[in-house]
């Protein structure tokens, strides 16, 4: 850790969109900047998992479902990755301001609302496959 | 690394969309190519992004740069909303 943290310059060199959506504060430890954009890289992994898997559904379980149910199970399995991208972004942009200007991390969300849409996601799977 | 996993998921979900190729014909070809096109920028620019993170590191300076974050996450938005409208179209 530095003995002191630098200062941002009274001409902040940054970019300008690093300047709106991170305004004010200091330049933090540059292992949370990188391990914040780690973290930030995997939910979108996560993300364009969903978005695969929700293509694959409707392409591949033709025989297994109804075109409704394929078609829905589809769509939120492809909605779920994009909630997820949006959640990614607003925790990044929430961890760098928060890490910028010293104050508690924000509440993790995307994690809640990750497990609770899968979790409804496979009931609607097994439902299916258990009344057909 | 990461930056490389989070590639080679961009090369996967453009050969998924090819699963529609024979529906809706040539046009649908943008969608990968934009989507490769992005895996190839991260690709090429990997060892200028890890010797700003090193010089960053050894500085002990590292300014957040959000123009990365926000176009992959308006990539995967734009996936998400052609991929529900495919789905939603298709036969």
């Amino acid at each position: 850790m530095p003995e002191a943290e630098q200062e941002s310059t009274p001409e902040d060199s940054r970019r300008r969109l690093a300047r709106w959506l991170l305004p004010g504060g200091t330049e933090p430890d540059p292992r949370m900047t990188l391990a914040n954009e780690r973290t930030f890289l995997a939910w979108i992994r996560t993300a364009l998992a969903l978005l695969a898997g929700g293509v694959a559904v409707e392409a591949f379980a033709v025989d297994m479902f109804e075109e409704p149910v394929r078609k829905g199970v589809a769509v939120m399995l492809i909605v779920l990755g994009m909630f997820v991208s949006g959640g990614a972004f607003l925790r990044w942009v929430g961890v760098e301001r928060a890490v910028r200007h010293k104050a508690p991390l924000p509440l993790p969300l995307i994690a809640p609302v990750l497990g609770i849409g899968g979790a409804l996601g496979a009931m609607v799977v097994i439902y299916v496959i258990l009344s057909s | 690394m990461s930056w490389s996993r989070t590639c080679l998921a961009l090369v996967v979900v453009s050969a998924v969309f090819l699963r529609w190729l024979p529906h809706y014909g040539a046009s649908l070809l943008v969608l990968p190519l934009v989507t490769v096109a992005a895996a190839v920028l991260i690709a090429v620019s990997q060892r200028s992004r890890t010797r700003r993170g090193v010089q960053g590191i050894e500085a002990d300076r590292l300014a957040a740069d959000p123009l990365p974050v926000v176009l992959l996450v308006g990539l995967s938005l734009s996936l998400g909303i052609a991929g529900v409208a495919f789905v939603l179209a298709a036969p």
